[in-house]
């Protein structure tokens, strides 16, 4: 009897430890998908296709620190032309 | 110099990427990582999915080899070395240890292992125990691995055997700490 | 070296009996352990909410855990007790004793060992996750969202016009200005989830080649194997047999290597056509990784 009891109780042990950790990084939790827009933070102005991705238009705040290249939906078009 | 292959994608460069997977790994922000870096996610998401288009393509390894070698690095980022996690005095002391001193790294890689095969997730074990986090650990390890090759590289094989066998030791003895801890392991009960 | 034969003898044999009968009782606890697990762990693999089913993992990772410490605990006794044990050399009766019991023992080792590897299969197979419906959760929220998002300056309807898996800039075309559009954590996954999907859908092509790769492996055995008769045989008529013979199997080897590497050709084209399908944003990629990955076979064809 007593043999038998043994890897049982080891194995509810063992349960109860897997259940108990906590993940390293924490949970993920899953996000539902969103839309936001970013306005220029210098001077409120909206950011236009046109005007491309990387500058603000109006006062030429930097939005982008780099040059975009041609990525997946991101192509090289999207810089803001030279100001 | 001249492997397309490690062109920076929308000014993200290999640098910059394999510093970012590391400082994640610490536990510090993508938001924050990517507003030191002056990007926004849609730009660094996008990088970040053709890097590792790049990997799978490169017959030759190099990419993911440089990789490692910049995730070693992470510390060094020009832009991004500023960003640590919040770690403990004690968290800090150990890091430094774990990066001068072999023995304990290779005794928190066995017990790492040994922590697994008894159900914690041996990263947050190290953590928990020792304050490191999973991304430093792991920079650490690309300077060991650095050491240990450059060992075989040199015929130094009782060396390199000394380390292998230093840490199975250290994995048993873990073991037997954590089988204590459980109420023992399976096949206590059978003697030879 | 001073020694009894007899109390030698004696020993080796209680040696080797009282582990085979350790190993008995080892397989005993380890087949109640590793049947009584089984259940649990495809139970909590079914009911882990978590995305990465983190808590069926560390579990599955301390059952095997346990089944090493079985083979661990024969190997460590194995080892000290039967492969170190001294016998004295010159002595042939005691060497051949020796030898026979390290080759028992040894034996009855692996067999727990095939025991073992026997569970960690079963062991591995509690683990299932259905990709199809998660693949199907992200068709069915694109169709949900697709029309729902307006801009957030005029408040005019925005269109995703496709499954994006990265965040993207999606800009208002009323106003013209860029809305930042951020997929679901599921969506993100589009791109790996997608490689699995099509290995998965693939799989039996796959199969196909390596089943013919046994053949292939069969008939170039054959072929060695005469290249061998032909070498030593003396009599020249026979000789000539032997090389029509030969000349047949070197032909029947060619063609089943020709069929393997054509089938798996036919997997990595069928498997890239459908991660193309389900990701298609990142097919040039794809291609060049299927390029690389065609290479890499060739190369490995080549050097065997």
């Amino acid at each position: 009897m007593e043999e038998n009891k043994k890897p049982l109780s080891l194995l509810e042990k063992m349960k109860q430890k897997a259940r108990e950790q906590k993940m390293y990084g924490g949970e993920q939790e899953d996000k539902s998908a969103g839309m936001k827009a970013r306005d220029c933070p210098n001077c409120g102005a909206g950011r236009m296709q046109q005007d491309g991705l990387t500058h603000c238009a109006y006062c030429g705040f930097e939005f982008l620190s780099v040059t975009l290249t041609d990525g997946i939906n991101i192509k090289k078009e999207d810089n803001s032309p030279q100001h | 110099m001249s492997n397309p292959l490690l062109d920076p994608i929308h000014g993200v460069s290999l640098y910059d990427y394999a510093t970012i997977s590391a400082k994640m790994a610490s536990g510090i922000s993508q938001e924050d990582l990517l507003k030191a870096l002056g990007i926004e996610n849609a730009v660094y998401e996008e990088a970040a999915a053709l890097w590792v288009t790049r990997m799978q393509e490169d017959q030759t390894f190099e990419v993911i080899t440089v990789f490692g070698q910049y995730f070693g690095e992470a510390d060094n980022h020009p832009k991004l070395s500023g960003l640590k996690p919040q770690t403990s005095a004690e968290g800090s002391q150990n890091l430094e240890k774990l990066k001068t001193d072999r023995h304990f790294y290779e005794e928190l890689s066995g017990a790492r292992i040994a922590a697994y095969e008894y159900g914690y997730d041996g990263a947050q074990w190290i953590l928990d125990n020792y304050g490191i986090t999973l991304g430093d650990f792991q920079a650490v390890a690309v300077h060991w691995s650095n050491v240990n090759q450059a060992e075989m590289g040199a015929d130094n094989y009782e060396k390199v055997q000394y380390w292998v066998n230093y840490q199975q030791q250290k994995q048993a003895e873990y073991a037997q700490k954590f089988a204590a801890e459980q109420g023992g392991n399976i096949g206590d009960d059978v003697e030879f | 070296m001073n020694y009894n034969p007899a109390a030698m003898r004696s020993e080796m044999q209680d040696t080797q009996q009282r582990f085979v009968t350790f190993v008995d009782k080892l397989e005993i606890k380890l087949k109640e352990f590793a049947e009584a697990s089984l259940p649990e762990l495809t139970e909590m693999n079914d009911n882990d909410e978590d995305a990465y089913k983190q808590t069926y993992h560390r579990m599955k990772s301390a059952v095997l855990g346990q089944v090493d410490s079985i083979r661990k605990k024969a190997y460590d006794v194995l080892e000290e007790k039967v492969m170190l044990y001294q016998v004295p050399w010159e002595d042939a009766a005691l060497r051949q004793q020796f030898m026979d019991m390290r080759n028992t023992c040894q034996e009855r080792y692996t067999q727990l060992e095939d025991l073992i590897q026997y569970y960690r299969e079963k062991i591995e197979e509690t683990f299932s996750e259905d990709l199809e419906a998660k693949y199907q959760y992200i068709l069915d929220e694109y169709e949900r969202i697709k029309d729902k998002f307006l801009c957030t300056q005029c408040g005019g309807g925005l269109t995703i016009d496709k499954i994006y898996f990265t965040t993207t800039y999606i800009a208002c075309p009323f106003c013209q200005t860029q809305n930042t559009f951020e997929p679901s954590s599921q969506a993100k996954s589009l791109e790996h989830l997608g490689r699995s999907l099509a290995e998965k859908r693939t799989a039996h092509l796959l199969k196909a080649s390596h089943h013919n790769g046994q053949l292939e492996e069969d008939a170039f055995r054959k072929k060695h194997r005469l290249e061998m008769d032909m070498a030593f045989e003396q009599n020249s008529r026979e000789k000539t047999r032997l090389a029509a013979e030969l000349a047949n199997a070197v032909q029947h080897w060619e063609n089943t290597r020709n069929e393997t590497i054509r089938l798996y050709k036919n997997y990595l084209r069928a498997m890239f056509d459908e991660w193309n399908n389900i990701n298609p944003g990142l097919t040039a990629e794809h291609e060049r990784f299927h390029e690389r990955m065609l290479q890499d076979y060739l190369d490995s064809k080549k050097n065997n």
